[in-house]
């Protein structure tokens, strides 16, 4: 297999997906260590969802969801999309 | 069925790569495999790197980036619970649980129970007949999973299955060896098949990333242990 060297990440649950960039900076900092480039969906990289997690619309309506893995499949720059977390990908909590 | 999976089953992707998910993303690595013909990897989430996941988790990480699609989970020395506890620390693994010994050899599929039941059910994946079966489950207990593994090996073909290999479970499943053997043991489908747990794949640390799809190689016998794989 070729390397992967341009990743985005996505967030394709329904729940709770996005951490602040704060929250998320440890493992940005792990992340830094492997020989790739990280690129941020719509969702992954939008902050004012992070406002919205209430139990409401954590990451976006399920169409925004799905265009953000669309926007990653679509974009010939990327080489592998990778999934801020799971949970809750069946789920109804929205 | 969830939203999204429903918006998945209508697309297809022109340019398809590989996913990194685990967990509930088994959906979107099972879709991406059966549409694409693309296998992704059962790889820790983004975020759940955020809790000092350990160097053989990076190592793991590292090695697929460049390329190289193979892995071994030989049992590490040391496990931490560090998804579910953000306060857990590093302590001593128990080692590979050979719950029954044996050996086989050939394709798998690795991912959530659940999810990888739900994939079979929405005809994203082929029956399980001849297949290993890689597994691991977050938020259960003897009970459940008990019930949840009757219901996976009922599955058209999962009495053929040739092996099953389960990913290390979190403190708060209580499922200590004596109590999963007990379950091992009670399952018709298993009988004379090598079934090995605690495995360095799933909610603990480390996590070794594998192709979703792939072919393995399992032998489990007392005095000797290999479970390595590589991808179609």
């Amino acid at each position: 297999m070729k390397p992967i060297k341009h990743v985005r990440l996505v967030s394709p649950s329904a729940m709770y997906a996005i951490k602040t960039p704060e929250e998320r900076a440890p493992a940005f900092e792990f992340a830094g260590k492997l020989p790739v480039t990280l690129s941020l969906g719509r969702l992954a990289g939008d902050r004012k969802n992070v406002a919205a997690w209430n139990g409401v619309d954590p990451s976006g309506t399920p169409e925004e969801r799905m265009l953000e893995l669309r926007e990653a499949f679509e974009d010939g720059s990327v080489d592998a999309l990778w999934s801020t977390r799971g949970g809750a990908l069946l789920g109804r909590n929205r | 069925m969830g939203e999204i999976v429903k918006l998945l089953d209508n697309y297809k992707p022109r340019h398809a790569k590989p996913v990194l998910g685990m967990s509930d993303n088994t959906l979107i690595l099972a879709w991406l495999y059966a549409r694409t013909g693309v296998s992704g990897f059962y790889a820790p989430g983004f975020n759940d790197l955020s809790r000092s996941p350990g160097e053989r988790t990076a190592q793991s990480l590292e090695r697929v980036l460049t390329g190289d699609i193979n892995w071994s989970l030989e049992g590490s020395n040391n496990w931490k619970d560090g998804i579910v506890d953000a306060k857990a620390a590093w302590a001593k693994n128990e080692g590979v649980w050979k719950l029954q010994e044996g050996e086989c050899e050939g394709e798998y599929l690795v991912g959530h129970m659940g999810r990888l039941m739900n994939a079979r059910l929405m005809g994203w994946l082929p029956d399980f007949k001849n297949k290993i079966l890689m597994i691991e489950s977050f938020t259960t207990n003897p009970v459940v999973f008990s019930m949840e593994l009757e219901a996976i090996l009922n599955l058209p073909g999962a009495e053929n299955i040739k092996g099953l290999c389960i990913g290390r479970f979190s403190a708060i499943a209580k499922i200590a060896q004596d109590v999963l053997q007990e379950i091992i043991s009670s399952k018709e489908e298993l009988k004379g098949k090598p079934v090995v747990a605690n495995l360095d794949f799933g909610h603990t640390y480390p996590i070794v990333t594998m192709p979703f799809a792939g072919r393995a190689k399992l032998i489990a016998r007392k005095d000797q242990f290999l479970l390595e794989g590589t991808s179609l």
